[in-house]
């Protein structure tokens, strides 16, 4: 509570109103994520995946190999390069120990991501694969291909155990679901997306995209399915029998991959049309918007929020990340004692901060810091206060000063008595100011004030003079502008209501 | 035996002295609040030549005549302008008018007194006819002695009785008090006002410094009060059986006049008793009450350049201060009588002792005499160290001073402003050691001054959680007071600036234009029905010229903001500040009960929705940190935003009203009542008649009726919204309309000569049900948060001593809750309740007296509903407003 006998209070600022924000929250997230990677590949990096264990690694397949990069994609740390034609898909599984890969080669091979070796090749699909992954139980996997075929692979045995028939045309996208074991989901270029029982073997949902299905994703709770195909992205209740919650149409051109941030609540899409976007889950509206320089063909986002890594058509591969709050905690350099003799060592401990709970804190009585125009204001010289806000040439201050000035009944006290030498700043901040909206009611105060003080000497200082007939000529230019503006107005008004009938 | 000062050099100063005593002395804290125009400190230095050429060119140009002057006012309040030669010929002037040239008061008269008991554990205040009687360590009220019946001019201890007190009041009693527990002890009655008093080292006489009130027979037939100093045997007397005073015994004795003086004078007294000081007029006078012989009886005079209105002596009588009005204060030597007869003059110290600019209010002395204490209307505390002149300054002490005390350990003084909080001062630290609050009201001295600060100017409302009143006892400052309890609980700053002091009054000024002051006040308050917002407008009052235009506040110094404040945590935090939300002033701001909207409109003929709205945050990811997330961390999460802006005709608007559902507006634009829906905001209904020609300034919605009352100066109107009609009207010039919060009924206050009336209307019927008499100073409330009644707040400015809340309930039933929470049924003696029998005379009285001087308003113009044919015209005509006036007018007329 401001009581009375507190310290002379400062100036207050005659801020105007803010503007809206220039940038939300949400957008100073999104542009935290900063270029960390990008190199050029052989060709089009058809997939991105995360590990979803720490440290987060991310596997990428472009052409005949599959490369596993440290998170944030600071180094490869590992290529896999057992295949003999271009790779499609890979993913890893849930605890990050296993990497599925699979692609023009027809054959599903599983590898140790430890040491890069394969385990397992699971051979049965007659056209080349797009999508393979592990079951939530760890044991399965499963993979689609453009033999329209959803394939149940068992890693231990390297058995096919299901074969998941329905889909007229290919299969470009099979995912499971993250709260049931037994569900899996696929997307085809026959427009549909079918959900598939492992233990019946069979299709229990179909639901119709519209258009040829790219990408599927299932939101944590398994209720929510999100597809995209075409340019066209839908939201679907899975649980009512699928239901359309939401159509999205904000790419121009087809989306190719979908990703989901969970900690934030954002779904992510990449479209051929070079950009990605961020939707919020609540009203499924655009949130944020990133530019490629490149028709986008696969999108990975770190669990732990940290890094969005891209693959695009021409082989170039983006990584963004930001640092995260662990990593900005252990940048926090852990004490050493310095050495004995070293300037450290002398002035060791001399800045530490008092243990609130242990030592006895000395209170020191803070001299209150004033600004040269308010010690001025302090002691009421109002002339030489206004002196001191003018040298600060920040229109503020010397706005505010000015307007307190007004409210005090003293501006011409402040004013008045002047030379040319203490007149001139004056009149070159209000020539320089009037026009801005702002200031113009208080400098045309200002200006009248003056005017009246000074008439009698128009004509003994050139460089007054001078300024004078500036702020004239400012003035009525601001006039024409009005006038023009207002005919302008007139006009457009002439246009729009010429439109309306 | 008249002494004058040695060359008048108490008062001519020079420039070299003055300007190196500003800079020097100021230093970092002692600038405070203090003066304005004392800003040649820096102007002056620069070129001294400056300032007279400039003068001197405003002679050239003629018009620029006033600037020159202007600039020589300036001059005058600091009382340190470089031009000397302006000073005295001011000062030349100041003596051609002498105080019995009818020449108007410079300094109005405050009556305020603190003190403190023995121990330093009690202290009492003045507060209007009461004493009360705080706690110094707690900081609580204690008790309060009642019994003076008009402001309490003085306090002073019993010499040597540690628990009794004297207290002396402008209603011409001594009364002499029992501290411990607050019993009356002993009234003397004296025939006049008492200003001051003081007391005999044995307690055995009282000094007392009538006020003889003029006669009207003064020069320019001005009422000039003159005073006498008289002595009161405290011991002899004969007890007296006195009416007045109801069943008081009081004491009559023997007043022997000592002298006369042209002024009612203050007095102090050294502490063995035997020399007496009186400030009167310009003159310090000495009175040697040991002196036996006759002829030396008489009191020495020492004149002054100007009035002297403080005076306090050293308690062996080594030296007197005086202070004048002025600001400069005078210390006089070797004042004692001597009794060997070879009697050295009076001198008076050569010490410059000149900081305050307006006068001094009042001062004291620390125990050792080594130090002065002196204030005034800067609200500074200004310490002076006799022996070396060096100065310490305490200020901001929360408005002007008008009355300390030094508590006799000598560590504490107690200083008391002018809204009413004490400020305990520890003098080694030279710390606020702790404030006491009391009820902010206007004493009697500063009653009609400047502004026209009738005694609830500064109530602005209720608030509708606990029943505080919210008040405005200065500047921006918003206090949240207990009247129940009589508790302080809150106090707000609505605006972070500092607070100036007022240029002083001086006879050169005073006759041009009277200063205005510079610091804001709240001008409009509006509660949300929940109590949790709040709404204020600030900005710098109605001049008393311009009261009648409206709109003319387009310097630049008339700024008005409208302030949005939420409760957090039991505090009021602001949300949103807005500058200017009206093109000049803001006629009206009202919360719409059932939502967080408000309209506020304005002068300029526009009214504006107000909505909360909440700050998108959109997605927070859990991981933001670091100083700009705490910066937006700070920020409140919703603002106030204008959503929708009307207007009607362009006419300024000083009235607007929700209904109390919230889906109904009604705004008045001049004389013309327009009916909105609130959501979607839409023009329905244009309400305007013949009768109402003033501007409408007041509006309610009446609950449970579809009727909606408008309040101008000289009509009240109560529309029917059904049929658009007017119900009835008549012409009664009144104030605080509030409506009943359950029944269709309202209550106004009218005011008549001496006595205002309370009535208590219907909306179906123009007879009021019931008419109350109350004091003139009473004002009607809104009852927010008390049940089914009106709520009356009664301030009797002339006794001081009717204050309280009356709460008129029910048939005539009134519940007065007092300061101290006691509710009682009374039928009060000076509250006359009349019923529905004596309608008639009633309204004679109260219309006729309200209304002298406007005869063709003086018939009661009642116009009724239930004449048919009228109602279908009226309705007709009410849709088309812009022609109504007329039409109607030749109507009635036929």
């Amino acid at each position: 509570m401001a009581e009375h006998g507190d310290g002379f209070r400062k100036l207050e600022m005659q801020r105007a109103p803010r503007a809206p924000e220039a940038s939300t929250p949400e957008q100073r997230h999104w542009r935290r994520y900063k270029t960390s990677l990008v190199t050029k590949a052989y060709a089009a990096v058809h997939c991105v995946a995360f590990s979803p264990a720490a440290p987060y690694d991310f596997a990428v397949t472009n052409s005949t190999r599959v490369q596993i990069y440290g998170s944030r994609g600071k180094a490869v740390k590992k290529t896999i390069s057992r295949f003999k034609d271009i790779v499609y898909t890979t993913s890893f599984r849930d605890d990050g120990k296993l990497l599925v890969a699979a692609g023009e080669e027809r054959i599903v091979k599983v590898f140790d991501v430890e040491s890069g070796g394969m385990l397992r090749m699971l051979k049965g699909h007659s056209k080349p694969v797009h999508s393979c992954g592990f079951s939530r139980d760890r044991l399965h996997c499963i993979s689609g291909g453009d033999d329209a075929v959803v394939k149940y692979w068992d890693v231990a045995t390297g058995e096919e155990t299901m074969n998941l028939e329905g889909h007229k045309d290919h299969v470009r996208c099979v995912t499971t679901s993250p709260t049931s074991q037994d569900v899996v989901v696929s997307g085809s270029y026959d427009h549909t997306v079918k959900l598939w029982d492992c233990r019946k073997g069979a299709s229990v949902l179909t639901v119709d995209h519209g258009g040829p299905v790219q990408a599927v994703l299932m939101l944590p709770g398994g209720g929510v399915m999100v597809t995209a195909g075409g340019n066209v992205m839908k939201v679907w209740d899975v649980l009512a029998g699928g239901r359309v919650l939401h159509a999205m149409a904000n790419h121009s051109k087809p989306i190719t991959c979908l990703a989901y941030d969970e900690n934030g609540g954002r779904i992510l899409s990449g479209s051929l049309d070079h950009h990605l976007k961020v939707y919020d889950v609540q009203e499924y509206r655009v949130r944020y918007s990133l530019d490629y320089q490149q028709p986008i063909l696969s999108l990975g986002f770190s669990q732990n929020q940290s890094t969005i890594a891209v693959g695009m058509a021409n082989g170039l591969l983006n990584v963004r990340s930001r640092p995260t709050e662990e990593e900005k905690l252990s940048k926090v350099k852990a004490k050493k004692n310095p050495r004995g003799g070293t300037f450290q060592y002398f002035i060791r401990g001399q800045y530490d901060k008092a243990n609130e709970e242990d030592d006895f804190r000395v209170e020191r009585i803070r001299k209150q810091k004033l600004a040269p125009y308010d010690k001025m204001l302090k002691k009421f010289p109002y002339g030489t206060a206004l002196d001191a806000a003018l040298r600060t040439t920040n229109p503020l201050i010397i706005a505010s000063l000015l307007h307190e000035l007004y409210v005090r009944d003293c501006a011409r006290i402040a004013l008045s008595g002047r030379d040319d030498t203490t007149l001139i700043p004056i009149l070159k901040f209000i020539c320089k100011y009037i026009s801005v909206q702002t200031y113009t009611s208080l400098l045309t105060d200002v200006s009248n004030t003056i005017l009246e003080l000074y008439t009698v000497i128009i004509g003994r200082s050139e460089a007054v003079d001078e300024l004078l007939w500036k702020i004239r000529m400012r003035v009525h230019e601001q006039l024409m502008m009005d006038a023009n503006l207002v005919a302008l107005q007139g006009s457009l008004e002439l246009i729009l209501a010429s439109t309306l009938h | 035996m008249r002494v004058r000062i040695p060359e008048a050099g108490a008062h001519v100063r020079k420039d070299g002295e003055r300007k190196r005593e500003g800079e020097g002395g100021e230093g970092g804290e002692g600038g405070g609040e203090r003066r304005r125009g004392e800003e040649d400190e820096g102007q002056g230095n620069r070129g001294g030549g400056k300032g007279e050429e400039q003068e001197g060119e405003g002679e050239q140009g003629g018009e620029k005549n006033d600037q020159g002057r202007k600039g020589g006012e300036t001059v005058k309040e600091g009382g340190k302008k470089s031009s000397g030669g302006q000073h005295r010929r001011d000062d030349g002037r100041g003596r051609r008018d002498g105080p019995g040239s009818g020449r108007e008061p410079r300094t109005e008269r405050v009556h305020a007194a603190v003190c403190f008991s023995r121990d330093g554990k009690k202290m009492l205040t003045s507060w209007a006819s009461h004493v009360e009687v705080h706690s110094t360590l707690s900081g609580k009220k204690m008790f309060a002695l009642e019994g003076h019946t008009r402001q309490v001019s003085g306090i002073s201890l019993h010499p040597f009785n540690v628990s009794q007190a004297f207290t002396s009041s402008l209603d011409g009693c001594l009364r002499l008090w029992d501290v411990s527990d607050g019993t009356d002890l002993k009234v003397w009655s004296l025939p006049f006002p008492i200003n001051s008093f003081v007391l005999s080292s044995d307690a055995r006489l009282a000094y007392v410094a009538m006020v003889k009130e003029g006669d009207g027979k003064g020069k320019e037939g001005g009422k000039k009060s003159s005073g006498t100093v008289n002595v009161v045997d405290l011991e002899t007397g004969r007890q007296k059986l006195d009416f007045l005073l109801l069943a008081r015994t009081c004491i009559l004795t023997s007043v022997q006049r000592l002298f006369k003086t042209r002024t009612p004078a203050k007095l102090s007294i050294t502490a063995d008793g035997n020399t007496l000081f009186a400030v009167t007029g310009r003159d310090l006078l000495l009175f040697y009450t040991d002196s036996a012989d006759d002829d030396k009886r008489k009191p020495v005079e020492l004149r002054h350049a100007r009035d002297v209105v403080a005076v306090t002596c050293h308690p062996e009588g080594k030296f007197v201060a005086v202070g004048d009005e002025r600001g400069e204060i005078f210390l006089w030597f070797n004042v004692l009588h001597d009794k060997s007869g070879v009697s050295d003059p009076p001198v008076c110290s050569k010490h410059n002792m000149h900081w305050h600019a307006s006068a001094v209010r009042c001062m004291g002395i620390s125990e050792d005499g080594a130090y002065l204490l002196s204030a005034g209307n800067e609200g500074v505390l200004v310490m002076w160290q006799l022996e070396t002149g060096y100065r310490q300054f305490l200020p901001r002490l929360g408005g002007p001073v008008n009355a300390m005390a030094v508590s006799s350990c000598g560590t504490v003084v107690a200083v008391l402003c002018e809204e009413q909080n004490v400020q305990l001062v520890n003098l080694l630290t030279r710390k606020i050691v702790k404030t006491l609050r009391l009820l902010p009201i206007p004493s009697e001295g500063t009653k009609g001054g400047a502004d026209d600060s009738s005694s609830f100017a500064s109530i602005l409302g209720i608030e509708p959680r606990h029943g505080h009143v919210l008040l405005n006892p200065r500047g921006t400052t918003l206090q949240i007071w207990d009247s129940v309890n009589g508790k302080h609980v809150q106090s707000l700053e609505v605006v972070n600036r500092n607070t100036i002091s007022q240029a002083p009054i001086h006879a050169e000024y005073g006759k041009a234009k009277r200063p205005v002051d510079p610091n804001p006040r709240i001008l409009q308050l509006a509660v949300s029905s929940d109590g949790e917002h709040l709404a204020v407008v600030h900005g710098p009052r109605p001049s008393q010229e311009d009261k009648g235009v409206e709109g003319d506040d387009s310097s630049a110094g008339a700024f008005f903001q409208l302030s949005f404040w939420r409760l957090t945590d039991g505090m009021f935090q602001a949300l949103t500040r807005i500058v200017n939300p009206h093109n000049g002033r803001v006629g009206t701001l009202t919360f719409n009960p059932v939502n967080q909207s408000v309209v506020s409109a304005g002068f300029d003929g526009n009214f504006k929705l107000w909505t909360l709205s909440s700050r998108d945050l959109g997605m927070a990811p859990p991981s933001r940190s670091g100083k700009e997330a705490k910066a937006r961390e700070a920020l409140p999460t919703s603002t106030w935003k204008c959503t929708a802006v009307g207007s009607y005709r362009q006419v300024p608007c000083r009235a607007s009203c929700f209904s109390p559902d919230g889906t109904l507006l009604a705004i008045a634009f001049y004389c013309n009542v327009t009916v909105w829906t609130s959501e979607p905001l839409e023009l329905k209904k244009v309400l305007s008649h013949a009768s109402v020609t003033e501007p409408i300034e007041t509006l309610l919605f009446l609950p449970s009726s579809p009727s909606l009352v408008a309040a101008s100066r000289f009509t009240v109107a109560v529309w029917n919204l059904l049929s658009c009609s007017l119900s009835w009207a008549f012409d009664v010039s009144s104030c605080g309309l509030v409506a009943h919060p359950s029944r269709p009924e309202f209550a106004f206050s009218v005011a008549a000569d001496d006595v205002s009336f309370i009535l208590r209307c219907n909306a179906s019927s123009s007879v009021p049900s019931q008419v109350w008499k109350v004091p003139k100073t009473s004002k009607l409330f809104s009852p927010h948060g008390h049940g089914s009644s009106f709520l009356a707040y009664v301030w009797d400015a002339e006794s001081g001593r009717d204050n309280a809340w009356l709460t008129v309930a029910g048939r005539g039933g009134f519940h007065r809750v007092d300061g101290e929470g006691r509710e009682e049924e009374h039928k009060e003696r000076e509250i006359m309740v009349e019923e529905e029998a004596g309608r008639a005379s009633m309204f004679s009285l109260a219309f006729g007296a309200g209304k002298k001087g406007r005869k063709q308003r003086k018939q009661q113009r009642l116009l009724d509903a239930s004449k048919k044919e009228d109602s279908s015209l009226t309705h007709d005509i009410l849709s088309a407003p812009a022609h109504g006036e007329s039409v109607e007018e030749e109507d009635r007329g036929g």
